[in-house]
């Protein structure tokens, strides 16, 4: 096949434009640092979301031939491949800005408890940053994307100076967090990139509560409105769409030299030649790429000489807990949609209690409470094979009432929790495929009890009716979408593969800055922190460049 | 008012704007769930996947589960229309393989049944009968009814998902009106609540287990 190499020599090629990789192309544009940015997709159009269609006539629309925006890559199109038995859900977005078109929005600050944890509690390797470190970072996303929430600090969640309004709580959240009071647990107003006041020349958010469908006027972050838009403006930063990046390129140095990518339509290969390369393509399809970056110098991968690259793998486990509050019955349908999800946290605070089992922490979630989703939810909780009038009745009269916990709880790294490649096994680019082997371990299961019994015990307090549930279920790896780890930074170059600005130890010209930098995981959301961390690397890197060391 | 407040509220009419001109909703059972697709010749409703015995079967199992009562019930919201299009993309690859072999089997079983019982087929015993003998196959039934726990589990999954998705589950049963545009969020406004203190009857909650 011929292959065409575009263009001249790039000073930064960014592999992505999600959170991470727009967000390290902002910091350089904002020096002056031209950019060439690859993207696996094209631009969504915000207009044309679904937000505001509800499911008879998005069942409709479907029939009719309409789609809305294509927001999750189809499997089929781009596999993975997994162990018998040992499944894992991973979620990707190809296109521009990727995942943050529709992501959760939770937007937490790792604290000390979280960067220091690993020594600590004597797991994995030690960050090589800390909270003060970091700070700074946390403050100025912040004032650029807009966050909601309220003037809480605690040691397991910093504060900050720089939220927008909290928003109100829901009738189902004020008793639960009223229950989780009284057990000593406090809940605090959700953190979440939502406007909940003008900010930034945009509007406010309009209250549908629609947001995993894309907001139709950007009123919360997402990459392509807040940070690839301006860049553009600027001249300095230029996007090749449909350009699914397979390979860093290295010279006989060892150092990268390209990039190697298939165009997504024609399947032609392509070639662009950068002086340094920045990998932001989502964690999973990061390590990917590294790992199929092999070259003489590097035979198991772009900078894996020492065999950690894929391996200690970190996310958090989940499930989702309910039951119905009778203090709601009968209430009638509320507009409880707000700005979606939960408007209130419950953050970690097993720190504070003694004689547990298990190390690492875990935060609990409240989105799906009262009338934020169908009675399709409500009827199907119901348990039994009821029906009839009796049961409609029932469905009517808990519709309101619906009280939904969702617990997070840090997995820690393992290293044989890995992604690796399969030569055998190739994408339609001829691409190797990645294979991603995650299992919870002991440390999981007993933490996952503790999390059922906190669950059921502010269900409990409140006075719920228990729909029934297992101490021992919870979602399959992957289903939480915060995966890391696996290009994990690190002090110690002979145990990590990025050192404290997401560089590689092994390779001075490759920066990898989305959540696979992570050391370990917290039981926090990361988007926030990958923001961060994203342009903090990107200063890093501009000052590098200015100053010639690279 | 800032110029800065008055920009969204004029984005956000000219998007309410843009959903209006949509194209008008179909009429009759298509408009009541517009899932089921048109007859091809514009004529009444037929079934794509079911005999018209199946059919009448499966209209009355739906309402027999979820029935009309000071709201319409699935009858009313076409749901049978909407299980038959569900089970014939099945059986066109489409969705879960086995479930147009449970619906063709259980329907079999419950015509049978029925007779044995009733002396009649499921749809023409009346409610009574019908609901007896759903309430059967809802407790423990014996193994030899198994075809027909299989179609009631199925069916009353697709007219809990039919029913409550429609404009009438929605709208009429549960009083639905969200997904708007609105200038502002109040939350819970209600002082039982924002006042409520989790000393209930059964003194829960004085005590943590953690």
């Amino acid at each position: 096949m011929e292959i065409l190499q575009r263009g001249p020599v790039q000073d930064v090629v960014v592999i992505g434009s999600g959170a991470s990789g727009a967000m390290a192309a902002h910091a350089l544009i904002g020096h002056g640092v031209r950019v060439l940015m690859l993207d696996a997709g094209w631009k969504f159009d915000r207009s044309e979301s679904w937000a505001h269609v509800l499911p008879f006539e998005a069942d409709r629309r479907r029939r009719e031939g309409e789609a809305p925006p294509r927001y999750r890559l189809d499997d089929r199109e781009q596999p993975y491949l997994t162990p018998e038995g040992r499944p894992f859900q991973l979620w990707r977005t190809w296109g521009w800005g990727g995942k943050t078109n529709v992501w959760g929005r939770v937007s937490l600050r790792m604290s000390d408890l979280d960067f220091a944890g690993p020594e600590r509690e004597g797991w994995g390797i030690p960050w090589p940053i800390r909270y003060a470190d970091i700070a700074p970072y946390y403050d100025r996303v912040e004032q650029l994307i807009g966050v909601t929430g309220g003037d809480d600090d605690s040691d397991s969640l910093p504060g900050s100076r720089h939220h927008l309004p909290p928003v109100k709580p829901r009738c189902a959240e004020v008793i639960l967090s009223r229950a989780a009071g009284r057990l000593g647990i406090p809940a605090v107003p959700i953190r979440r990139a939502v406007l909940t006041r003008p900010h930034g020349g945009r509007p406010a958010c309009h209250y549908c509560g629609s947001c995993g469908s894309g907001c139709r006027t950007a009123s919360f972050f997402n990459a392509t409105d807040y940070l690839l838009m301006p860049a553009l403006e600027t001249g300095r930063l230029e996007i090749v769409s449909g350009a699914v990046a397979a390979r860093v390129l290295t010279g006989d140095d060892g150092r990268a030299d390209g990039v190697q990518y298939f165009e997504r339509e024609s399947g032609a290969e392509r070639v662009v030649r950068a002086r340094t390369v920045v990998v932001a393509a989502s964690a999973m399809d990061s390590t990917r790429i590294l790992l199929n970056s092999k070259s003489r110098r590097h035979p198991a991968g772009l900078g894996n000489g020492n065999d950690h690259l894929g391996r200690n793998y970190c996310e958090q486990v989940r499930f989702h807990r309910f039951g119905f509050l009778p203090q709601l019955f009968g209430q009638g349908y509320t507009n409880d949609d707000g700005i979606g999800g939960g408007h209130v946290y419950i953050p970690r605070f097993n720190h504070r209690l003694t004689g547990l089992d298990y190390v690492g922490g875990f935060g609990i979630q409240l989105w799906g409470n009262g009338c934020q989703t169908t009675g399709v939810n409500v009827a199907e909780l119901l348990p039994g094979l009821e029906f009839g009038a009796g049961f409609k009745q029932r469905v009517r009269e808990r519709y309101p009432a619906l009280a939904a916990l969702h617990p997070y709880g840090e997995i820690l790294p393992r290293p044989d929790n890995r992604v690796t490649v399969d030569e055998a096994r190739t994408d339609r680019y001829g691409v190797p495929l990645m294979n991603i082997d995650v299992t919870f371990g002991d440390n999981e299961r007993r933490m996952v009890r503790h999390m059922h019994e906190v669950a059921d015990e502010i269900l409990h307090t409140a006075g719920a009716e228990m729909v029934p549930s297992s101490p021992d279920e919870h979602d399959p790896p992957g289903a939480a979408i915060h995966e890391h780890g696996t290009v994990r930074m690190g002090d110690d170059a002979t145990r990590s593969v990025l050192n404290r600005f997401n560089r590689m130890h092994e390779v001075d010209n490759v920066l990898v800055v989305d959540g696979s930098s992570f050391t370990s995981a917290s039981e926090k959301n990361p988007t926030l922190t990958i923001l961060a961390l994203a342009w903090r690397a990107g200063d890093h890197l501009a000052e590098e460049l200015r100053s010639g060391r690279l | 008012m800032t110029d800065r407040e008055r920009v969204p509220r004029r984005r956000a009419l000219q998007v309410l704007g843009a959903a209006a001109a949509a194209p008008a909703v179909a009429e009759g059972a298509r408009a009541l769930h517009p899932l089921v697709p048109p007859q091809p010749d514009g004529g009444e409703w037929r079934p794509r996947f079911f005999s018209a015995d199946e059919a009448a079967a499966v209209e009355a199992l739906a309402e027999a589960i979820i029935p009309e009562t000071d709201t319409p019930g699935a009858r009313a919201a076409a749901v049978h229309q909407y299980v038959d299009w569900m089970v014939g993309r099945a059986a066109e690859g489409d969705g879960p393989a086995a479930l147009p072999g449970i619906m063709r089997a259980g329907l079999a079983w419950l015509d049978r049944r029925s007779a044995a019982l009733h002396g009649g087929r499921f749809a023409d015993v009346g409610g009574q009968r019908q609901a007896e003998l759903l309430a059967r196959l809802a407790a423990d039934p014996p193994r030899e009814d198994a075809a027909g726990v299989e179609l009631f589990r199925e069916v009353r999954r697709l007219t809990i998902g039919g029913y409550y998705r429609s404009e009438i589950g929605m709208r009429q049963e549960l009083g639905y009106a969200g997904k708007q545009y609105l200038t502002a969020f109040e939350g819970c406004t209600h002082e039982h609540h924002l006042s409520w203190e989790p000393d209930g009857a059964d003194g829960r909650g004085r005590e943590s287990a953690l």
